[in-house]
């Protein structure tokens, strides 16, 4: 097998050479020649964003534990190596064996967000792989895509042979072992994707067709619904399940993770407490796909820590989750993580603002103290009750009075404009939220508080995503994110309050590919063409090109983002199977629309479906009161 | 009071794909596989405590080190053969410590001791017959000018340095190898990739820039006239 050789004048022309040379420690180094199964990991972005993934970590270290498979890493490379690629004709490597990626058998991309499918497309191309899977041969890789981004599969169905949805720690090594067989016994690509139908979680968009109704949609003035998505062939699943671990304690996690050279976004070894959430805000995503709520024993988070701390010298350690307050161990957890590595700090995100979680950041701070965070996420009690936010405001307000007593002195407030039925009360409700905040402040008496405060109110706009509860639910135009944005921007008077928002475009943009079909997957191809790359990076963003390009794919936005979708219409990501009823979701985005809250699990079960979906009582796990 | 210390001068080899991570890329590379060899630093006094490590001075990005030096303040007496073992089991492919001494009392820093660098230089064969008159050229100008950044009356800006008297000699010891001995301080230090960018277009092949390859042999204290390594300063033991 060929290897790619890169000059040295390439690495000295560009920026942060250490993108492109691996070497790392934690990088494993096997034979490539005693690996049948040759795997190229890529996270679509750029190195110190893909480095700092732990699902990268976590896959590319337990597809290493198998013997016949080798996995690499390969990341998007920032605009001024592409050209150096380009310029000189070296295709895309790996970092591990510098091995071109349209060399090996599989190319396995992590989607973690909208905005990368353009990076999507241009690691295909710099590979020298076709785009378009119909075109490949057997000579190209297999290319599979994952990840909670692809829960919505159809933009990029197109562009890829097969998505696995769910958790890759489960059936990724039957996958493999069958590929090895597969390979021995000298058979195609289409041979292979049809062996692997019957593992569940493997979506190959090849083996559907998709049909659309005669009429257009209403609210829309061109672009018709979907009928029916159907498999063409007998073997292809009717629903395609998720994986899920179902015992966090016994599943892989990496002890020997990869330690970059280059400063990531997350400079610091990662621990998973636990995965899932138990809380059912309707705006999210994740919460509903990383269903249910999985803990890791206390006992095994303090022994995992023991060899990553050990095995990477890092000071500093991240306990990750979705909402780390709900982790019933926690304050044990501390105090004997503590006692055992004095030395170590730990970061805890995510964690909500009382009397316990100061005592803990007084202590994780050691006299430093950093600022406070809340996602409050809208303005009034009504429409947080509207997005099931069960966090309110007295919560928030008495949580700042003991934190500016303690002599905090920076908030940060987060909240999302363009919430399903948001009216200027709501958006006015932000900066009022805010002024309580400095009353609070000014209300504490001189000598017990800090000098000066800083607020900051940021917004971002409401993105309706596949799989929550709002995803019948119209986005707001573009026109109108801005009157709101200009709206809240009046109402925020005060110097000690600051505000930030968003680009109204790349929500929009973020909106259309979250809940698009395989009509939208023409625009991220012509998007791309016009050399859109790294559409997450501001600095990168190329409006124009995207405008230019809807126009020319004739992409209707009143169809994809604006309207309210009917209770009834088929769903692009409908195969897919997370175990939540669409069902229950519909009562969800109901209960939403007069204004009901629902319980989180803990209080009791609302039937999302993760019941029947999981082994019984893995769904939940009683909390301990926190002392 | 001060903690109990143990300092010592290490030398080591920056070589191969590692040349391309930046300095302080290295320093945590360094930090990390100390801690995982157990080799515990002394942390500095004050409001924002840090491990104890020192580099002589930093190396271009892209230029292999032969010789390069850190220094260390360890909480814990080592033995100089075990030390280097231990850590070099931890360090990645390309990074290797060679020597370490000990740091008698005293004893200045090699941060603050090195005032000269030497520098060998591979230039591609394609031109080997026009180096002695390019050499000749090069030299016989009167100022080599390089335009840089750097803080002038309080902010960054745009400023024109000449490398000229930081290049103490600059010949050909092979016929593609160039020899620099230059100023190398915390005060005035040449760096050979920018002076080569300016060679390259004098010469009249500016599109062969980058095409050196270059090493940094050794780093020097100049006393009375003689260049004396900053290894060879401290008694051997």
């Amino acid at each position: 097998m060929k290897h790619v050789t890169i000059p040295d004048s390439i690495l000295l022309s560009v920026e942060k050479p250490a993108r492109y040379i691996g070497n790392e420690i934690g990088a494993i180094y096997k034979d490539p020649e005693k690996t049948p199964v040759r795997i190229a990991f890529c996270y679509p972005d750029v190195y110190e964003v893909g480095m700092s993934h732990l699902g990268l970590q976590i896959l590319y270290g337990d597809f290493n534990r198998m013997d016949n498979v080798y996995c690499e890493r390969v990341f998007a490379p920032w605009r001024d190596m592409e050209e150096q690629l380009r310029t000189h004709n070296i295709p895309l490597y790996t970092l591990e064996t510098y091995t071109p990626v349209r060399d090996m058998d599989f190319l396995a991309f992590t989607l973690q967000y909208e905005m990368s499918f353009t990076n999507v497309l241009n690691v295909l191309d710099l590979s020298g792989i076709p785009l378009y899977a119909k075109d490949r041969t057997d000579r190209d890789p297999l290319v599979i895509a994952g990840g909670p981004t692809a829960s919505n599969p159809e933009v990029l169905a197109p562009f890829i042979d097969f998505f696995y949805i769910g958790e890759g720690e489960v059936s990724y090594e039957e996958l493999f072992r069958r590929y090895e067989e597969h390979k021995a016994a000298g058979g195609g690509r289409r041979d292979f994707l049809e062996k692997i139908l019957d593992l569940g979680p493997i979506y190959v968009p090849a083996f559907y067709d998709v049909t659309y109704q005669d009429h257009p949609a209403p609210g829309a003035s061109r672009t018709p619904a979907i009928r029916s998505i159907t498999p063409n062939r007998p073997d292809a699943p009717l629903k395609i399940r998720k994986d899920i671990v179902e015992d966090l304690d016994t599943a892989f996690y990496p002890t020997r993770p990869i330690i970059p050279y280059l400063q990531t976004i997350h400079d610091r070894a990662t621990m998973e407490i636990f995965r899932g959430c138990i809380h059912g805000c309707r705006f999210c995503q994740a919460g509903q796909v990383y269903k249910p709520v999985r803990y890791r024993s206390k006992e095994k988070v303090l022994e995992l820590c023991r060899q990553i701390i050990k095995n990477t010298g890092y000071d500093e350690i991240s306990f990750t989750s979705l909402s780390t307050d709900d982790y019933p161990w926690l304050k044990e957890l501390m105090e004997e993580f503590h006692r055992e590595f004095p030395h170590v700090s730990v970061s805890l995100p995510s964690l909500r603002v009382d009397a316990f979680s100061l005592e803990l950041m007084q202590q994780l701070a050691e006299g430093k103290k950093s600022g406070l965070t809340f996602a409050a996420e809208a303005g009034t009690q009504r429409l947080r009750d509207v997005i099931n936010k069960g966090l309110t405001e007295e919560e928030i307000l008495s949580g700042c009075g003991l934190a500016f007593h303690g002599g905090w002195d920076r908030v940060k407030l987060y909240f999302m404009l363009g919430l399903p039925t948001e009216s200027m009360e709501d958006v006015d409700g932000i900066a009022r939220f805010a002024y309580r905040i400095l009353d609070t402040w000014s209300q504490i008496p001189k000598e017990e508080r800090s000098r000066d405060i800083q607020i900051t109110v940021s917004t971002s706009f409401f993105v309706p995503k596949a799989f929550s509860a709002f995803q019948w639910a119209p986005q707001v135009s573009e026109e109108e994110y801005l009157n709101r944005q200009k709206f809240l921007n009046e109402q925020i008077r005060s110097r000690k309050i600051r505000y930030n928002c968003h680009d109204s475009f790349i929500s929009t943009l973020e909106g259309l590919m979250a809940r698009g079909d395989r009509r939208v997957s023409k625009l991220v191809y012509t998007a791309w063409k016009k050399g859109c790359r790294f559409d997450s990076w501001s600095d990168q963003f190329r409006e124009s090109a995207w405008r230019e390009a809807i126009e020319e794919c004739d992409i209707e936005l009143d169809y994809y983002n604006h309207r309210e979708r009917p209770a009834d219409e088929v769903f692009p990501w409908d195969l897919i199977d997370y175990g939540v009823n669409k069902a229950w979701l519909r009562r969800e985005y109901e209960r939403a629309m007069e204004g009901i809250p629902t319980p989180d699990c803990r209080e009791h079960c609302t039937g999302c479906g993760m019941m029947g979906f999981a082994r019984q009582g893995l769904c939940f796990m009683p909390r301990e009161e926190k002392k | 009071m001060m903690p109990i210390r143990y300092r010592k001068r290490i030398a080591f080899r920056k070589e191969g794909k590692i040349r391309f991570i930046g300095h302080l890329d290295m320093l945590r590379t360094f930090q990390r596989a100390l801690s995982r060899a157990g080799v515990e630093l002394v942390f500095s006094q004050g409001f924002n405590p840090h491990p104890q490590m020192s580099f002589a001075q930093p190396l271009s990005l892209g230029v292999c080190g032969k010789r390069e030096y850190m220094e260390l303040q360890l909480a814990e007496p080592w033995e100089n053969t075990a030390l280097l073992q231990r850590v070099n089991a931890q360090l990645p492919e390309g990074l290797l410590l060679t020597e370490c001494r000990d740091m008698p009392e005293g004893v200045k820093s090699a941060m603050s001791l090195s005032t000269h660098a030497l520098y060998h230089i591979e230039l591609p064969s394609c031109h080997k017959d026009e180096y002695p008159l390019l050499l000749e050229n090069f030299l016989s100008s009167e100022k080599i000018p390089i335009r840089k950044l750097a803080k002038h009356h309080g902010r960054k800006q745009e400023v024109e340095v000449d490398l000229k008297p930081m290049i103490r000699s600059l010949s050909l010891s092979e016929p593609c190898t160039l020899q620099l001995w230059c100023a190398c301080s915390g005060t005035e230090n040449l760096k050979p990739d920018r002076m080569m960018r300016v060679f390259w277009e004098k010469s009249g092949h500016p599109e062969d820039a980058g095409t050196e390859r270059i090493d940094r042999v050794d780093l020097y204290r100049e006393e009375e006239g003689h260049m004396c390594s900053l290894m060879d300063l401290l008694p051997e033991k």
